[in-house]
């Protein structure tokens, strides 16, 4: 692993499966967890080559994730990995803006209520007692 | 306006005034949720209701769109994701979930 810890929001090279091959993913948890000595994991989501938008997916194009070609992360893959298993910081480092947007992705992943594409619900967000 | 309410203006959701008719079913529904401490009035009432239809909509959307993502998975894209399961899955086997 490369000498700084992982933080939040940044693109690694890691070892997954058996077979050990390489695949990029985007770290997710808190730094406080991901700079601690106590804990050796973090939580990662990892990125694909292949695939369509979905409510747990988000299309990232090269500019903004520094991979070389237009990619798919995939939050209802998100899991805990060894940090041992991370190899190289990669790529560029996303915006806070992004990373919520990613927060509420992995959200959709198993929240049956989390929020999806209504502008109807966002204007009513935080707007009544009942709700 | 004392200061209280003034704070409890701005911190009131904004309200619109309406007047119509509902079916007397509706009615004695609204008035269950008064009467069981569900809402504590007509409005209350209605705020939650609609909240729940809401909620459920909402819920119901987040099944589609999930279910529509997966059902329109090119091969290609699907052939990742069942390899990328297979991978994550063999990487599960090693976090002690007691000592970190």
């Amino acid at each position: 692993m490369d000498d700084s810890p992982p933080r939040r929001g940044e693109i690694w090279t890691a070892n997954l499966g058996d077979s050990a091959q390489t695949h990029w993913v985007l770290v997710v948890s808190l730094d406080a967890r991901n700079i601690s000595d106590r804990i050796d994991s973090v939580l990662v989501v990892p990125f694909g080559s292949w695939g369509i938008e979905g409510p747990t997916v988000l299309k990232l194009e090269p500019g903004e994730t520094g991979l070389p070609s237009t990619s798919f992360l995939k939050g209802h893959f998100i899991t805990t990995l060894k940090k041992a298993r991370l190899k190289r910081k990669y790529g560029r480092v996303l915006t806070r803006n992004r990373m919520r947007e990613v927060s509420a992705m992995i959200r959709r992943a198993f929240d049956p209520d989390a929020p999806w594409e209504s502008s109807l619900d966002v204007a009513v967000i935080g707007g009544g007692r009942p709700d | 306006m004392c200061p209280l309410q003034e704070r409890m203006k701005d911190t009131m959701p904004h309200r619109q005034k309406i007047s119509t008719t509902i079916a007397s079913g509706s009615y004695a529904y609204l008035q269950n949720l008064i009467a069981t401490g569900k809402a504590r009035n007509l409005a209350e009432a209605l705020d939650l209701a609609l909240a729940q239809l809401r909620r459920a909509e909402r819920r119901a959307r987040l099944e589609q769109a999930t279910t529509a993502y997966f059902e329109s998975l090119p091969a290609k894209a699907a052939r990742e994701e069942s390899s990328l399961a297979t991978a994550l899955d063999e990487c599960a086997g090693e976090s002690d979930v007691d000592h970190g």
